[in-house]
């Protein structure tokens, strides 16, 4: 039982920071407007931290699936939401992958920061609806 | 603003953010036994139920640490959750034929703790 609790907590705490900085950093990128090399850095950051979210969000599943020998009931809404969450992780990974792949000197623009916080916000919207509904 | 601070800022509010919602997740405590049990109280197993009525399921899950909350299943579809350990679910109109009802507490992750109660009811 206290490992299970571990390993909730664990991949919770690393949902947790993906969750704030996938949603925090794009915000922050539009608010302060910092320079391009920072822009650029904070984009890398936010793969990251998308990357993050992806990763952990697979270890609930599997940390019930290893523990508890099933994975979580999860139908109707929750399901939708789940979906929701995985389709925006895939967008934004997508969106700052291409980025990156253009090897622009400069950070992305203020409409790819846009979409990144309307996908961050719209997760983590998501993820309340899916922790609550089943 | 500076670059230095903005990022200040931006980590301040991801710092401020994680630690808000994270803090419950980190205090899970284990002391009780694991096996959780599950009991309808009503309607009885095999109990015969008017189709266009609806009922009252109640249920009692004995206090664990894994049981978080109960979902119900008619038929194996997921039909409600309830954030009480014990409580009732509001039941039907179900359609007629012989109807399986379980009721099944999971924790926090929506995964079923291995313990579960169902009773076969005929609905006319």
């Amino acid at each position: 039982m206290e490992l299970e609790n571990i390993l909730y907590a664990s991949v919770q705490l690393a949902h947790n920071f993906g969750a704030a900085a996938v949603t925090g950093l794009p915000i922050a990128a539009l608010w302060f407007k910092p320079a391009p090399p920072v822009l650029r850095k904070v984009a890398w950051l936010t793969l990251l931290a998308w990357l993050v979210q992806s990763a952990s969000g697979a270890g609930f599943g599997t940390v019930s699936f290893f523990q508890e020998g099933e994975l979580p009931q999860i139908h109707h809404l929750a399901l939708a939401a789940l979906c929701v969450k995985i389709a925006c992780a895939a967008l934004a990974v997508t969106l700052l992958t291409v980025h990156f792949l253009r090897r622009t000197a400069s950070g992305p623009g203020v409409a790819i920061w846009r979409g990144l916080a309307i996908l961050g916000v719209t997760a983590l919207t998501s993820a309340a609806i899916l922790r609550w509904f089943s | 603003m500076s670059n230095k601070a903005s990022i200040a800022c931006a980590g301040a509010l991801i710092a401020a953010v994680t630690l808000a919602s994270t803090g419950p997740a980190l205090f899970v405590l284990s002391a009780m036994a694991e096996d959780s049990l599950v009991t309808i109280l009503a309607p009885a197993d095999g109990a015969k139920l008017e189709a266009k009525k609806t009922y009252t399921l109640d249920y009692e899950v004995q206090a664990s640490v894994k049981a978080d909350h109960v979902h119900l299943f008619v038929d194996g579809d997921e039909v409600a959750m309830v954030h009480k350990l014990k409580g009732s679910f509001k039941l039907g109109p179900l359609k007629a034929g012989d109807r399986k009802v379980c009721v099944s507490p999971v924790n926090k992750n929506h995964t079923p703790i291995g313990a579960q109660a169902c009773i076969h009811v005929t609905v006319q």
